[in-house]
């Protein structure tokens, strides 16, 4: 019955041109969900449920770009899943850029959730971005994790962890 | 009489030299499975559930360790390493994504040394 109704939307769809696709997220009314990628054809919107991601979503993300962390589109999803899972870390990211960069001058942060291949657990990666020698951003790093994130990487059992890796 | 596992970190380290991204990925395998079997044996950890990361948590709370937080940190970044060169092919493992790696796995084994 689903196909069915998928299936005359699409033909819908068809026979109607194109007017707009929306690719800002846009709020569809009398829900809290927002979308990509809208249609709009006729003054109908078409809003693409695979596409759709939830308020909390953007409000985490807006709330982890703030504090300066780049997030890429593809790991939206997962980093808001795993933030709605780990609420606790939410503070341990906002204390943390100010002193990365307090270590690693000219540098930029990016999340990255790792998902084990092979043991299926999450850990939540601040990825620091860099250009220093080989030697000098691993020394770097070590104080950094000895002098300020020991007690973050044991407090939270390693659900969140620093690695520096080039910038290139 | 057991196998030795500094054989594979040897090995890994000649891979790494080569240059060549199969040598790197395969010397980055090498090497980790060399000191994740040192330390598991260390430790005495038996486990085949999740046997990795169980590990990883175990060396946090390990105190026969000068610094047991490092090395779990270590451990931790290091399986991550060998998860990419292993599965990531889109990911390029370069001299100097492999000498990270390197660099990382040397501390982890003087953290080991220095308590045996």
């Amino acid at each position: 019955m689903a196909q069915d109704t998928a299936a005359n939307n699409l033909r819908y769809l068809e026979a109607f041109p194109k007017t707009a696709i929306e690719s800002i997220w846009v709020k569809r009314p009398d829900t809290s969900e927002y979308f990509r990628n809208v249609i709009s054809f006729n003054q109908v919107k078409v809003y693409p449920v695979e596409r759709s991601v939830t308020a909390t979503e953007l409000c985490i993300a807006d709330l982890l770009k703030e504090e300066g962390y780049k997030i890429e589109e593809k790991d939206l999803a997962g980093i808001t899943e795993f933030m709605l899972a780990n609420p606790q870390l939410i503070q341990e990211l906002k204390n943390a850029p100010e002193v990365i960069k307090s270590y690693f001058q000219n540098s930029d942060l990016k999340l990255k959730l790792y998902t084990d291949t092979e043991e299926e657990y999450c850990n939540l990666n601040i990825l620091i971005l860099n250009n220093y020698s080989v030697e000098e951003a691993f020394a770097i790093e070590e104080e950094l994790f000895n002098k300020h994130f020991k007690d973050v990487y044991l407090k939270h059992k390693g659900k969140l962890n620093i690695r520096e890796v080039s910038a290139n | 009489m057991p196998f030795d596992w500094n054989e594979y970190i040897k090995l890994g380290r000649e891979l790494s030299q080569e240059n060549d991204p199969a040598c790197l990925r395969a010397g980055i395998s090498r090497g980790y499975y060399g000191i994740y079997n040192l330390l598991r044996i260390n430790v005495g950890h038996t486990t085949k559930y999740k046997p990795h990361k169980d590990l990883i948590e175990k060396l946090a709370a390990a105190e026969k360790y000068d610094d047991q937080a490092q090395l779990s940190k270590l451990l931790e970044d290091l399986k991550q390493n060998r998860e990419e060169a292993d599965y990531d092919g889109i990911l390029n493992i370069d001299q100097r994504y492999s000498s990270k790696f390197w660099i990382r796995l040397e501390r982890a084994l003087k953290l080991y040394t220095d308590n045996l």
